[in-house]
């Protein structure tokens, strides 16, 4: 049962929250606790179904549900007029490919929720049509299956999430662009309700960047995904009716893709200052390093324990910890163990598993971020508010956030760097009480949850008013 | 069976007229293999049966025919759903899990068609047979024989030993025919139809042995599951197999009722007036179906294969190419089967009045040599059907075959008396294969996107 007088938001996620932990999900975490005085409800998009849930849902979610990509829907729905919404996605497709922005209502409105246009988009002869016709020009030289796997499975999902049956809601809020923002997308058609986009990294470089690493994906089929995942975004820019970017260069490239100047502003990450400032520090015996992440590839943690490797020869009492669950991705986790184990420092190296990082707080001497991938880390905020310092790769924002300070920034992968970055911190502990000082009042006035709340608070009113 | 007949090819590819000698024999073995079994012993053992004046003669003949016809009529849905389960381990390199699908099936086979056989043969008269319990019990175990061999017929072409395959077959003919006169000497239709059972067993023992050694069972996980999903997946090829075969054999059943006469007191009714010239009109077939393994089935296997690794790995164009190649063979192929078959039908029609004085017989032999014909072409286009697994197809033209031959056709020769037997059977043959060209002809202009919707759904 809806309660019309508590304002309903549907978070609209892919790939995090509330299944994966990371920085995303934490915020999302912190979103809906932080706004009791608002109902949530999760329209989350899965590539496989029974995921288990990674954080304990609040009571203010009221809702959830998963739409899960690899599950085949049985086409139970006769269309009243098929040929007719065949053609307008055939033509609302070429018109896309040519340049143009069509308007993906009458397309949307089109397709009955909960129908199967998979099954048509194999099927049909307007389809195949379609593909022939496509392969042709784009593709006339490779092998074709390439072409037709491609776009047909980048197409499955893109149907699959159009044809979604989403929440009630009064207001959809994306949080990233991709399926997640379609999905959002194709809520607001449908329900004539608001749309906000919120993105924390820029969902269309992040996937470029796989496909570009990746060998599964090859020939014409790595040029497709990547024009696809970026024209996802350039839509949802056009469709949403606000853009949050959490710093200022994410949003210039929203703009380079399309995203209108006034529907998008700034709306950094926030902490909950009062929790990490009442972190009570205690000197431990030794030089303690740590690192706050999953251990997963984009955290590179590799390049964390190759540091340690470098560290420990010039500071045999600093002592290292993984600190973070390592069940994601354990092939990875695995090599990570190894890596320790070769370079024999298992006995100044800890994986520590999931633990509660305010006992790490209070007795860290330094905060290492090795990400190859990040947005605004929200583990710099936490250190900072108690009082360790922290030296990071440049990426996201991060350079910003640490004012472009290059004592404590390495490029990804430069353990060398990174090595120098905590040598100094360890050789000059009278200058770094003062930069942990400065650092954390950089916290406290621009980085308090309270106020990344309030904001979204008045800015999911402010949209109820103006649609 | 295009493993075996590539395996024929090369032998016929040799020259020479022993190895053009022993390729044919041995296609005609395999493809034919318990028909002309059959056709060859009903017809030395009526000889035998009459020179040495034996009584029932007519029960062991209606016994065999019987279990040929229901054998066929009941299980070849079934034989159907196996051949395809056989054919996908194969594709797999699971040729160990088939050999145990073949004892499960041959398990089921054996406990469904003995209890089927049980019941009509304990439950209906036998007339004045001597020795009646054992005759009950030798057609049933006769039943039961024919329907394993079927099965590890269907299984045999994994083997690719066609010497061999061959040699059991000459081994278990001699073997059957020396029980049945063995065994007719010493109890008559009873021994007759046991000891032509216990030949036919003989085969099917050797068969599968054959196939246990080279390829030891090795026992799959999740059976009644893959049966099932198999079943439901499949459900359209078995009811393909099912009314083909039901359909090819409605009519005769019709005849047996309502134009046929007892035998010997017994529940089995024959219409010897139309039965025998099927039998010998479906002499005139072998050598289309020997062509059709060796030639048709494997030039369309080479050409099939070449379109279907074109779709993996060739631009558009290019595989429009390999498909419309493909298509060329098809008709070639089936073309030059039929020119090559036409000439073995004309040459049954020229025997049939040449030879036959009986005015009624010589017509139903001509139409039955014409439908059999047709049978043949509906046989060899809807094997293609299947191999662009075009299910669909293949059920709607044996739809229309059993419609026809199975219950139009049997209403009006009910209605009609004068109607000759066999002209329903030649309309229905040639209408289904007629409707199977267009059918197939049509589906694989679009082959190519079939194959890919079919993969993506």
């Amino acid at each position: 049962m809806i309660d019309k007088q508590r304002l309903r938001v549907c978070m609209v996620l892919e790939g995090s929250y509330p299944f994966i932990t990371g920085g995303v999900s934490a915020w999302v975490q912190d979103m809906i606790s932080g706004l009791p005085d608002l109902d949530f409800c999760l329209f989350t998009i899965s590539p496989v179904g029974g995921q288990e849930l990674r954080y304990k849902l609040p009571a203010n979610v009221v809702e959830h549900l998963d739409l899960v990509l690899s599950e085949k829907i049985p086409q139970k729905q006769k269309h009243p007029d098929k040929p007719e919404m065949l053609k307008n996605i055939m033509s609302t497709h070429a018109r896309m490919f040519s340049g143009e922005s069509p308007d993906l209502r009458e397309m949307i409105s089109r397709i009955p929720e909960g129908y199967n246009l998979h099954r048509d988009s194999v099927r049909e002869d307007t389809s195949w049509e379609m593909v022939v016709e496509t392969n042709k020009k784009r593709n006339p030289i490779y092998p074709f299956a390439d072409y037709y796997w491609a776009l047909q499975s980048s197409h499955d999902m893109i149907f699959r999430v159009l044809a979604a049956r989403p929440p009630e809601a009064d207001i959809y809020h994306a949080i990233s662009t991709g399926f997640a923002g379609l999905a959002a997308l194709a809520a607001r058609i449908r329900r004539k309700k608001p749309m906000l986009l919120t993105e924390h990294g820029l969902y269309h470089k992040e996937r470029e960047i796989e496909i570009r690493k990746s060998d599964l994906v090859r020939g014409y089929q790595r040029d497709m995904w990547i024009k696809t995942y970026n024209k996802l975004s350039s839509i949802c820019y056009k469709f949403a009716d606000r853009i949050t970017a959490l710093f200022e260069e994410n949003r210039q490239k929203q703009l380079e893709l399309g995203a209108p100047h006034e529907k998008t502003l700034v709306i950094p990450n926030g902490i909950d200052v009062e929790r990490f400032s009442a972190v009570i520090k205690e000197k431990r015996a030794g030089f303690h390093i740590g690192l706050v992440g999953r251990i997963v590839p984009i955290k590179d943690i590799k390049t964390f324990i190759t540091t340690a490797k470098i560290i420990l020869d010039e500071i045999p009492e600093a002592i290292f910890y993984a600190i973070g669950p390592t069940d994601e991705d354990q092939a990875y986790y695995e090599d990570c163990v190894k890596l320790v184990e070769s370079l024999n420092i298992q006995d100044r190296f800890l994986f520590t598993g999931r633990q509660n990082v305010l006992e790490y707080y209070s007795f860290l001497d330094v905060m290492l971020l090795t990400s190859v991938r990040e947005a605004q880390p929200l583990v710099i905020l936490e250190a900072w508010t108690a009082y360790v310092p922290c030296v990071c790769t440049k990426v996201g924002n991060v350079p910003e956030m640490l004012d472009y300070d290059d004592r404590f920034l390495a490029a990804s992968k430069d353990s060398e760097k990174l090595a120098q970055g905590i040598r100094y911190i360890y050789s000059h502990p009278d200058e770094m009480k003062l930069i942990n000082q400065k650092n954390r009042q950089k916290v406290f006035s621009l980085y308090d949850k309270k106020d990344l709340l309030n904001t979204y608070r008045s800015l999911y009113k402010s949209m109820l008013e103006t649609i | 069976m295009a493993g075996i007949g590539f395996e024929l090819r090369k032998v016929f590819a040799k020259g020479g007229l022993a190895n053009v000698f022993s390729a044919a024999l041995s296609g005609i073995l395999i493809v034919a293999g318990p028909w002309i079994l059959t056709i060859i012993t009903i017809f030395v053992i009526r000889l035998y049966f009459t020179v040495f004046n034996i009584a029932s003669q007519g029960l062991f003949q209606a016994a065999i025919v019987y279990s040929f016809a229901f054998s066929l009529s009941l299980f070849s849905g079934l034989h159907y759903l196996f051949t395809r389960m056989i054919a996908d381990l194969l594709w797999e390199n699971k040729q160990r899990q088939a050999s145990s699908w073949l004892i499960y099936y041959a398990v089921f086979t054996a406990l469904a068609s003995a209890g089927i056989a049980a019941l009509v043969m304990f439950s209906q008269p036998v007339g004045d047979v001597a020795h009646p319990l054992f005759f009950r019990l030798g057609s049933v175990f006769l039943f039961v024989s024919i329907n394993l061999l079927w099965l590890v017929m269907l299984f045999i072409s994994l083997l690719k030993q066609y010497v061999r395959i061959m040699l059991v077959y000459v081994a278990g003919m001699v073997a059957s025919i020396g029980l049945v006169v063995w065994w007719g000497q010493l109890w008559g239709a009873a021994g007759a139809v046991s000891g032509f059972a216990a030949g036919h067993f003989l085969i099917v023992v050797a068969l599968a042995t054959m196939s246990f050694l080279v390829y030891p069972p090795r026992r799959p996980k999740h059976r009644l599951k893959k049966l099932k999903t198999y079943y439901q997946k499949y459900f359209l090829l078995v009811l393909s197999g099912l009314f083909f075969y039901c359909g090819q054999w409605t009519d005769k059943i019709f005849f047996w009722i309502n134009r046929g006469t007892p035998v010997e007191g017994s529940f089995f009714r024959l219409f010897d007036q139309y039965d025998l010239p099927v039998y010998l009109a479906g002499l005139s077939i072998i050598p289309g179906l020997v062509y059709f393994v060796i030639f048709c089935e494997t030039a369309f296997y080479r050409a099939l294969n070449h379109f279907l690794h074109s779709l993996l790995t060739v631009p558009y164009n290019e595989i429009q190419k390999s498909k419309y190649e493909m298509i060329r063979v098809l008709k070639a192929e089936v073309g030059a089967q039929n020119v090559f078959q036409a000439v073995f039908t004309s040459l049954g029609v020229i025997l049939a009045m040449w030879l036959m004085d009986d005015v009624a017989m010589r017509n139903h032999t001509i139409l039955v040599l014409g439908a059999m014909y047709f049978q043949l072409l509906f046989m060899t286009l809807t094997n293609f059907l299947y191999y662009f697994e075009l299910y669909r197809q293949a059920f709607v033209a044996a739809l229309i075959f059993i419609l026809l031959n199975g219950l139009v056709f049997p209403v009006l020769y009910y209605f009609l008396p004068d109607l000759t037997p066999g002209l329903g059977y030649l309309v229905s043959a040639f209408t289904s294969a007629v409707v199977t060209w267009f059918l197939l002809t049509d589906a694989a202009k679009t082959i190519e996107r079939r194959i890919f919707s079919r993969a993506m759904a």
